[in-house]
């Protein structure tokens, strides 16, 4: 059997010092059971999945049984701060967070907007820098702006994560040009989160550069997440293969792939 | 005595510690898997015993679930 891309080739993600065999990331929501959200998760090769902080329903607190099955099935656990609109409101969740899971790591979500889910970038750097004093390992999901990607990793973010478009649009990658920006000028793992629709987005992201994706809507949301799942870890792999091999620079032309050399002449 | 409970009033019949509240509410897993803020601030694990709920305080009991 042939070995995945980490064992072949010792190419890891790191976050925080530990070392990741997959660079998938896969959120846990929308799923239509909890069966296929495992099946999904097991064929995706997620090692880190993202888990949202809600209140407890007092009538029936059972939906921590889940979080538990996830643990027991040896999931990294990354919580967000999503549905934050406020620096306060992100900083306490985080708080709420690393309190129920005791995990220092968080994915940073301050929106700006119910329509388009955009990133408030501005807050992003406030909370993350606050964050990052109180001991967080930060994964803020930022605008796809490279000097704003520049400024959360200089400020202790041990990743950054511009979305490739608004949050469930499927849209792909809108801006591979900014990506790229952002992998080239960020010292820590650029991780595309948001807007991935199908595989081939998730390839184009690695095929950047990226160090990895984190995904949910365009898995637990397509007809048969299984499937989809493992076109996502197939897309990842491939794809930063092919980043690794390098691929051909574009030229307008065409250019004969045959020898011209000892050509008959007719 | 009223206090809010994730949003909701809910009365309570004497003062009691956050642990105790816990405890009446019935939480399967107080040890673990959940977080609590008073009136918008966290309340460490080790500080239940000893943190008092009075009348009109807000508090915000959570766990994670899924999420993206």
């Amino acid at each position: 059997m042939e070995l995945p891309i980490s064992e072949a080739t010792g190419d890891h993600l790191i976050l925080a010092g530990t070392t990741y065999d997959s660079r998938l990331i896969m959120g846990t929501a929308r799923y239509p059971n909890h069966d296929v959200l495992l099946k999904a998760l097991r064929a995706g090769g997620a090692q880190m999945v993202t888990v949202a902080i809600r209140r407890v329903n007092l009538d029936d607190p059972t939906g921590g049984n889940l979080i538990s099955l996830l643990r027991k099935e040896g999931y990294q656990l990354l919580p967000n701060t999503a549905g934050c609109h406020t620096v306060r409101d992100a900083l306490l969740t985080a708080e709420l967070a690393r309190e129920a899971l005791g995990t220092d790591f968080i994915k940073l979500e301050i929106i700006a907007d119910e329509d388009t889910l955009y990133p408030d970038a501005e807050k992003v750097l406030e909370g993350a820098r606050i964050l990052v004093e109180k001991g967080f390992h930060v994964m803020p999901y930022c605008t796809d702006d490279p000097i704003i990607c520049k400024k959360l990793a200089d400020l202790g973010c041990i990743a950054v994560m511009p979305l490739g478009s608004p949050i469930g649009s499927g849209m792909g990658i809108l801006n591979p040009y900014n990506i790229s920006l952002i992998r080239d000028l960020v010292r820590v793992p650029v991780i595309v989160d948001a807007g991935v629709g199908t595989a081939s987005d998730v390839a184009v992201a690695m095929e950047l550069g990226c160090d990895g994706v984190l995904l949910n809507t365009a898995v637990a949301s397509a007809r048969d997440p299984v499937l989809m799942a493992q076109a996502m870890r197939q897309a990842c792999e491939a794809g930063r293969k092919a980043h690794l091999a390098g691929r051909i620079p574009r030229k307008s032309y065409a250019a004969a792939s045959s020898p011209t050399e000892g050509r008959i002449k007719f | 005595m009223e206090i809010t409970v994730n949003g909701k009033a809910h009365e309570i019949s004497e003062p009691l510690s956050l642990e105790a509240l816990l405890r009446q509410l019935a939480l399967p897993d107080a040890a673990g898997g959940i977080a609590v803020a008073l009136n918008g601030e966290l309340v460490r694990r080790e500080q239940w015993g000893g943190k008092q709920v009075a009348p009109g305080d807000a508090l915000e009991i959570v766990q994670a679930t899924q999420g993206g």
